[in-house]
């Protein structure tokens, strides 16, 4: 375990995912209704299809409802959703235990039928002390009642993993459920990146992973390079991608728009595992020409002018890192990514002053080596 | 109350013996049955505002219990009956115990009297929660410590459905000095099984140190605040002649985030056998 693939807009799923199962670099894919139809539409395979490839190569596949993204504010790309057949009344409509069987039970039917591991309906709760936070407890207790064995996830937003004392307590009544793992998701109102991340939301979201991994395995959807203090506090993978819609979960990615749209730029942006950052095209291709030698020091590896290069550079060196961290265990996790952390933050210096890159280690770096701080502490760990 | 008190032995067929709790919300009587053997009569006055759902939760609990037959919790051995239209109070009958409660217990315990009250207290808990009821108060009132040396856990569950709110100063009813930082929650983060293990390690706490964890000093707000984060002395700091084993159960139990201790009571007993 390691890196898992979150789904695309674009119809590169199922290859790009073979590659890199079998390249070792990713171990599986999570489709999504909101980003892929139920059955083959001419640009995209059915999910039927998906699944049987991406299991041949190897990979895990899941089915993730995301019925989470249903109460985002201005969720309206339902596109792809309406044909699944997830609801048997109004879309979204939790407001009845019956309401909320009915569509637990269509989501694993669903699961069921291609051959995915039960990944349970979960709601998005943006305070964890609120009758939106009961609601959110009640549907996965309902998921587990009625399946056991099924994956629980939990999203929230920024200001949810950071609620201190309330999250803690929301955390410790769903841990009373017991599931067989846990999928967390950490919903933002941009899709920058790296994303606009806070030292008590990084806090928050590792003194949940460090509970919960204690006897589940705890995976981070999207999740990306502000996941790693995850990692550090137990979790076994993080999700990832070719597309900002991979890596950063944004409600403007669930906006009404026209069209899929397949192009774009960033996925080709590197990651460089020495700046625990990345770097935009013409930045690095600056730093390449001025200073080849730190430009290979820093990269590490070689990154293809193709897209899929690209992403299988990205991957690997997150690969790398999880691989390290979960060889470790305890407050070792924590020193490995500290370590990586304190290596490449004076490495920016340098960088910026040759590419005059505006984004530096105070958005890459300091949010998430705070968290952990703050976490570190908490545990004696300092 | 008198006149409660009276109809409810009526009703049961019972006279009033003696009383030992007077007064306020909540009357506690030993009372005879014809045969001559005593129970102990529980009445609780509902006051003005009595919400029928709360009552309905608090029907289907005391069935539950009732069920319960484990040396460890105190038997319920009466439906949970109403007086009044509307309902003005509740009351049940429970087995009468021998001994006192933990608030006569002492301090200073050794360490086999504190290995003994965790797991006794952890062991009826977790019959309690695998029926699915949260005891959500226990204090040093709710733990008895009978003649041959067992401890007995009381009065489980019905705070929550039964009491009104003369008893909360967070979102949750309980009693200060014993509260979690559960209590403070008033929707999905409310007490859980694991609130009750914390409450039945801050009661090893108090046995070896004769104070809670997180003690009540009068003020509200000031209590609270220290109950939002569950700081404490540490037991080691506290009590250095314990064996680590049980020192490092006790502090997981009162771990400030509920997902970091034992899950439940069957959990933490299981611990305290192995320390």
């Amino acid at each position: 375990m390691g890196v898992f693939l979150g789904d695309t807009a674009r119809n590169t799923l199922i290859k790009w995912t073979t590659s890199a199962v079998q390249g070792g670099y990713a171990s599986g894919a999570y489709l999504s209704p909101f980003t892929s139809p139920r059955l083959a539409n001419g640009f995209k395979r059915s999910a039927h299809d998906t699944s049987e490839q991406i299991r041949a190569a190897g990979g895990e596949f899941w089915f993730d409802p995301m019925t989470y993204a249903l109460s985002m504010p201005r969720a309206g790309d339902f596109r792809h959703y309406d044909t699944w057949s997830l609801w048997g009344g109004v879309r979204g409509d939790v407001t009845s235990r019956t309401a909320m069987r009915d569509h637990i039970e269509r989501v694993y039917a669903i699961q069921r039928e291609l051959t995915s591991p039960l990944l349970a309906p979960s709601l998005l709760v943006s305070y964890p002390d609120t009758p939106a936070s009961q609601r959110a407890l009640e549907i996965s207790q309902e998921a587990v009642d009625v399946e056991p064995t099924a994956w629980l996830t939990v999203a929230g937003d920024q200001q949810f993993w950071g609620a201190g004392a309330e999250l803690d307590a929301h955390v410790g009544a769903l841990d009373q459920l017991e599931p067989a793992g846990w999928l967390l998701v950490v919903t933002r109102s941009d899709n920058s990146m790296p994303p606009g991340a806070t030292a008590e939301e990084v806090y928050g979201l590792m003194r949940t992973t460090f509970a919960f991994s204690q006897d589940r395995p705890v995976r981070v959807a999207f999740g990306d390079v502000a996941a790693l203090p995850a990692v550090a506090a137990g979790a076994e993978a993080i999700g990832t991608g070719w597309d900002i819609r991979q890596r950063v979960c944004a409600y403007q990615d669930f906006e009404e728009r026209e069209g899929d749209q397949s192009g774009g730029g960033w996925y080709q942006r590197p990651t460089l595992g020495g700046l625990m950052g990345g770097l935009a095209n013409r930045e690095y291709s600056v730093l390449s020409s001025e200073n080849a030698a730190l430009a290979a020091r820093l990269t590490p590896g070689t990154i293809g002018p193709k897209p899929e290069q690209a992403f299988q550079h990205h991957a690997s060196i997150l690969t790398d890192i999880v691989d390290e961290l979960n060889g470790l265990v305890g407050r070792d996790r924590i020193a490995a990514l500290r370590r990586r952390y304190a290596d490449a933050r004076p490495e920016w210096q340098e960088v910026k002053r040759i590419t005059g890159a505006p984004l530096g280690p105070d958005r890459w770096i300091k949010p998430f080596s705070d968290g952990m701080e703050l976490f570190a502490a908490s545990e004696g760990w300092s | 109350m008198t006149d409660l008190l009276h109809e409810a032995c009526s009703r049961l067929g019972v006279v009033p013996a003696r009383a030992l709790v007077e007064g306020g919300q909540k009357q506690v009587n030993v009372v005879t049955h014809p045969d001559g053997t005593e129970s102990v009569l529980k009445l609780i006055d509902l006051g003005m505002a009595t919400d029928p759902a709360a009552l309905e939760r608090a029907r289907r609990e005391v069935d539950l219990l009732k069920s319960i037959d484990h040396p460890n919790v105190v038997a319920v051995t009466s439906d949970l009956q109403l007086l009044g239209e509307p309902p003005v109070a509740v009351f049940w009958l429970e087995q009468l115990l021998d001994g006192t409660d933990l608030r006569y217990g002492g301090s200073g315990w050794p360490s086999e009297q504190l290995l003994t009250l965790g797991r006794d207290v952890a062991a009826g808990l977790g019959a309690l929660h695998k029926k699915k009821v949260i005891h959500r108060d226990l204090s040093p009132g709710n733990v008895q410590r009978l003649g041959s040396g067992r401890f007995v856990v009381m009065d489980p569950g019905f705070a929550k459905h039964a009491l009104r709110s003369g008893l909360t100063v967070g979102g949750q009813p309980g009693t200060r000095g014993f509260m979690t930082p559960e209590h403070l929650q008033a929707y999905s983060g409310a007490p859980t099984a694991a609130s009750d293990v914390f409450g039945c390690c801050a009661l090893v706490y108090l046995a070896a140190t004769g104070y809670s964890p997180i003690p009540y000093k009068g003020d509200d707000y000031e209590y609270l605040t220290r109950l939002r984060s569950a700081q404490h002395i540490l037991l080691r700091d506290a009590r250095q002649d314990l064996p680590d084993g049980l020192v490092d159960v006790v502090e997981r139990g009162l771990h400030p985030q509920p997902a970091r201790r034992y899950r439940n009571g069957d959990a933490l007993r299981r611990a305290f056998d192995e320390a």
